[in-house]
């Protein structure tokens, strides 16, 4: 997984899928509370979130529920028994 | 014991370095533009890359070829992994399918991570499921916005009827086209087997949910698919596979060889098999046992002569520089004739003979109007 | 005149040489990214290779060669009726035939098409590349962009020609490298470079192919010296003709910028990593912009103004 700040976003290369994608700041949050060692529930990334940012929990589970999908069919994230789990 | 076999002729000498890539720090350099443009069209270029790279030799080469190699190595691993990613994508989709789903030839190759997983050239997925799952299957693929490959009604009832594949899927997103088959030969072909029979032995693979044939089942598919099916270009490079597949699963299996010659018996195949097993022995160096080879030629009978000619003729690469043999062109022809029979009544034949080649240059044409260039 | 090492070039030699090695072992032409061999028994090809390789050197054996091609006049009735030439590489026939008197737009389009399938050592932009200064000016190809028309006029006005087709960007090294044919020159761009430079190395026209007219600007002596000399990023200039315009640049962004050069890449899913980060790098190294004119020379002019800049914030 390649992440690269461009402009005023990233671009994101993931080796899985071979696809390339410019992320916004949402999906990018997201990537950075994930990582390999320690798969978390969409809810715990949230949470998470939601206290660093201050952004209320609702609120942010709207803006991040397209990010969550895109992420995935992108290979830039994977499911490992229901908890997303960021992939090298 | 194991007999050494007869001597490798010399234009297929090449094939060793497969095997054993140290050889190849030998080659001069009109031997290596020789190879590279042989094994280009072959097919077999990336795995000859892969090989000499995995014993740390391509530094050594010469820049030109060296380059060549790499360029071959990464175009490869692309289209492999798009492989990948696609089974992936498939698993989300069948995920908790009450049938098998299983991976045939090169997708099965590298689902089993085997020496001749490396290299290869995917251009689609091959999944067998039983046929009174695929309905279900189709179904759940649309869902997932996997379409039909659009085609006529001659094409769709070609498929329908006479085919032991549903028509090719393609996915808006994923670049690979999936070719879901509900047996490994046509139905209404003279050679067939019950799919039954392969869906009574499968084998788990490395990659969860998905199975694979039987290794005995994996090699007969292998010859019987390059004996009465392949295109030409493919060949030899089914020759190479079957021999990395043997090789592989003898290794693993000291009653491999018996084990092989009674399951083609009983689904036979002996025939293919025992083609197959003559020039993988005779051009690549199979080691195998002495009865087996035996056995296996007594199996041909009075047609053996004849056929080891057609097939040597056609299996048999024409030199870079040099346009196919009139010879080779005619043997080429008898056998694609025994090979179109087999598969389909003389009546349906014709129409779909001037059908597919009418297809081909309509897709050549394309290729050459786009401004970016397209895979052959 | 002969060319730095005494060499015989194509336009010096007789036609009957250049025939021969056709008709023979073969004749090699060095475009930089590859070395093709190409071999022909159609009489017409003669002729024409000569016009727009005339400067590149007589070669008539090697011991090496990227690419070896064969143009075979079809046999059979139709070599009367209506003569054919295919395209042959390895054995292989990747294309329908071309009618026997249009063999050199099949021999370059072949040729590309090998070279954008086969060179994955490089990351191949769709684009024009020229040179000055050390520092390579790429023209991504978008349609409507009058991109060859561009290259071929920067090639005129002393820019030194990489390519017209190929940004062949070495991730390695950092450095774009030659991929020296012919320029391909459509419909009205014909005659406006003609306009342009009444004395240009213009080849002959072939109407009816499937793109229209074509004809071939050859690469001029300098650029066919220097086909193994390498280029440094300077600018990316994307560029779009609109009648009656004015001469505009308008910056591009990084991210957009990022989009354009990764979609305009003939092999940037092939190269993986590797092409991704060599487009992140080009993106962050050279200052991208979108040109849109409709008057060549003034738009040459602007190009021209623009470099200094370029080479000063390369240099710092």
């Amino acid at each position: 997984m390649l992440f690269e700040p461009l402009g005023g976003g990233w671009v994101a290369f993931s080796s899985l899928s071979g696809e390339s994608h410019l992320l916004n700041a949402e999906s990018v949050a997201v990537v950075e509370t994930l990582d390999l060692l320690q798969p978390r529930t969409a809810e715990e990334v949230t949470e998470l979130l939601a206290a660093d940012s201050g952004i209320p929990a609702a609120e942010l589970t709207e803006k991040l529920a397209d990010a969550w999908s895109m992420l995935l069919q992108a290979g830039l994230i994977r499911e490992q028994n229901a908890t997303a789990c960021l992939q090298i | 014991m194991n007999r050494a076999p007869a001597r490798i002729p010399a234009a297929m000498a090449w094939l060793g370095a497969l095997q054993q890539p140290n050889v190849v720090t030998a080659w001069t350099l009109p031997q290596w533009q020789r190879v590279l443009r042989l094994s280009r069209r072959l097919r077999l270029l990336g795995r000859l890359a892969e090989q000499v790279d995995a014993a740390g030799l391509t530094d050594q080469l010469p820049q030109a070829v060296a380059q060549q190699l790499r360029a071959e190595m990464r175009y490869s691993r692309w289209r492999t992994n798009l492989m990948r990613w696609t089974v992936e994508r498939l698993s989300e989709t069948l995920a908790d399918a009450p049938q098998p789903l299983v991976l045939l030839k090169g997708s099965a190759y590298v689902g089993q991570d085997l020496p001749i997983a490396a290299g290869r050239l995917p251009s689609d997925l091959d999944i067998l499921v039983p046929l009174e799952h695929i309905a279900a299957v189709q179904a759940r693929l649309v869902a997932a916005s996997w379409a039909e490959a659009e085609m006529d009604a001659h094409d769709q009832r070609y498929y329908r009827e006479w085919s032991h594949e549903v028509p090719p899927m393609r996915h808006p997103v994923l670049p690979l086209e999936l070719d879901l088959h509900h047996n490994i030969l046509p139905p209404v072909a003279q050679v067939s087997v019950k799919a039954e029979h392969l869906l009574a032995r499968l084998q788990p693979s490395l990659w969860s949910g998905w199975q694979v044939l039987h290794p005995f089942d994996q090699v007969l598919h292998s010859a019987v698919h390059l004996f009465q099916d392949s295109e030409a270009r493919d060949r030899l490079r089914d020759l190479v596979d079957l021999d990395g597949l043997m090789r592989h699963f003898s290794a693993a299996d000291p009653d491999f060889w018996p084990g092989l010659l009674a399951r083609a018996r009983e689904l036979r195949f002996s025939n293919d098999l025992a083609l197959a097993c003559h020039f993988t022995q005779h051009w690549l160096g199979t080691p195998m046992p002495a009865a087996a080879s035996a056995a296996l030629a007594e199996s041909m009978g009075w047609r053996r002569a004849g056929l080891l000619r057609l097939w040597s003729a056609v299996l048999t690469p024409t030199e870079p520089d040099a346009l196919p043999s009139l010879r080779q062109g005619m043997a080429a022809n008898v056998l694609l004739l025994r090979h179109h029979l087999g598969r389909m009544p003389l009546r349906l034949l014709v129409p779909h003979l001037w059908h597919k080649a009418r297809a081909n240059r309509a897709k050549s044409a394309k290729d050459l109007i786009a401004d970016t260039p397209s895979d052959g | 005149m002969p060319s730095d090492r005494g060499l015989l070039t194509l336009g010096q030699a007789g036609l009957q040489q250049i025939s021969n090695a056709l008709r023979g072992d073969g004749l090699w032409l060095d475009v930089g990214v590859a070395r093709m061999r190409v071999r022909s028994d159609e009489p017409s090809l003669a002729a024409q290779l000569q016009a727009v390789y005339q400067n590149f050197p007589l070669q008539t054996s090697s011991d090496w060669a990227d690419l070896h091609i064969d143009l075979r006049r079809q046999s059979g009735l139709r070599r009367w009726l209506a003569p054919q030439v295919r395209f042959f590489c390895d054995g292989q026939v990747p294309f329908d035939p071309f009618p026997a008197d249009a063999a050199l737009p099949l021999l370059e389009w072949g040729a590309n098409w090998l070279i954008g399938r086969r060179c994955n050592h490089l990351l191949l932009l769709h684009s024009g590349v020229v040179e000055r200064q050390g520092l390579a000016l790429v023209m991504p190809a978008l349609p409507g962009s009058g991109k060859s028309t561009l290259t071929a006029a920067l090639a005129l006005r002393g820019w030194r020609l990489l390519s017209d087709e190929f940004g062949a960007y070495d991730p390695g090294e950092g450095v774009f490298r030659p991929a020296l044919k012919p320029v391909g020159l459509k419909n009205q761009s014909i005659d406006v470079i003609r306009a342009f430079s009444p004395d240009a190395q213009l080849g002959p026209s072939f109407p009816k192919t499937r793109k229209g007219t074509v004809a071939h600007l050859a690469p001029d002596a300098n650029a066919v010296m220097r086909v193994h000399e390498t280029a440094r990023p300077g600018a990316v200039l994307l560029p779009r003709w609109q009648a009656g315009s004015a001469t505009q640049l308008l910056p591009v962004q990084p991210q957009m910028a990022f989009s354009t050069l990764a979609f305009n890449a003939f092999n940037y899913q092939v190269l993986g990593a590797v092409g991704f980060e060599a487009v992140v790098s080009l993106t962050q190294r050279c200052p991208v912009w979108q040109l849109i004119y409709s008057d060549l020379d003034d738009a040459l002019a602007r190009i021209e103004a623009l470099w200094p800049d370029v080479l000063a914030r390369e240099a710092a």
